[in-house]
């Protein structure tokens, strides 16, 4: 087998030359389109990672509202306990004082009742008593005791 | 003359009507004429009227007086 040089650089050259074409035509545009396409995915990962950011960013800004929210509302039902507790108490107090005035009027009118029945129950017992000494003494008082009364009566004006 | 009224529960004796025209005359210096009532209800003792002076010496007036104690208690 012979070698022949002029084939063999015939060859170099014409594998240069489809070389060549080849990355003229061919390799830069696909290059390209694969850098193109790498920096699309670039751009859709930095997006990806810019919206989760944004998305941690909401969630904690969430959770502060939330727990605000929730602080919020616990001192809102604290006051609320605190006022009702303060309304039960002056409720309480209110009703006890008006309680403890009733009880005092009822004692009262109670003990003007026992003094009223106790002044009734002595006139009666006094008018009883009255009646039953004038009438012994009106049926005992002659004439002549009763001449007698007189008399002592003058002399003890007299004097 | 002057009117004295004298009330008493029973009739007045003629020795007791001098008594009492003679307290009285003395009590009120001058020279009276008596006006007798009798009235039950005075019980005993004697009543005694001039213008607008009165004595009351009768019982019933005392057990009035009595009465009047007892119920101030």
């Amino acid at each position: 087998m012979d070698i022949q040089l002029p084939q063999i650089l015939f060859q170099v050259v014409n594998f240069g030359v489809v070389m060549g074409a080849l990355t003229y035509l061919l390799y830069k545009p696909v290059q390209k389109a694969l850098d193109d396409r790498a920096h699309r995915i670039a751009e859709g990962q930095a997006a990806a990672e810019a919206a989760m950011a944004e998305k941690d960013a909401l969630e904690s800004q969430k959770r502060k509202l939330e727990r605000d929210n929730d602080k919020k509302v616990a001192e809102l039902i604290e006051q609320a306990t605190k006022k009702a507790q303060a309304q039960k108490q002056e409720i309480l107090a209110k009703a006890k004082a008006e309680a403890q005035q009733e009880v005092e009027k009822l004692k009262e009118q109670w003990l003007i009742e026992k003094q009223q029945l106790k002044q009734d129950m002595r006139q009666e017992l006094v008018e009883t008593v009255m009646s039953v000494t004038e009438k012994v003494i009106g049926q005992k008082l002659t004439d002549k005791t009763d001449s007698k009364l007189i008399a002592d009566e003058l002399s003890r004006l007299m004097k | 003359m002057a009117e004295v009224i004298i009330t008493t529960a029973h009739s007045l004796a003629d020795a007791d009507k001098i008594l009492v025209e003679k307290f009285v005359a003395q009590r009120f210096s001058i020279k009276p004429t008596l006006k007798l009532q009798v009235d039950p209800k005075v019980i005993g003792g004697i009543k005694i009227q001039y213008g607008t002076e009165e004595i009351d010496a009768t019982v019933a007036a005392k057990l009035n007086s009595v009465k009047q104690q007892l119920l101030k208690g």
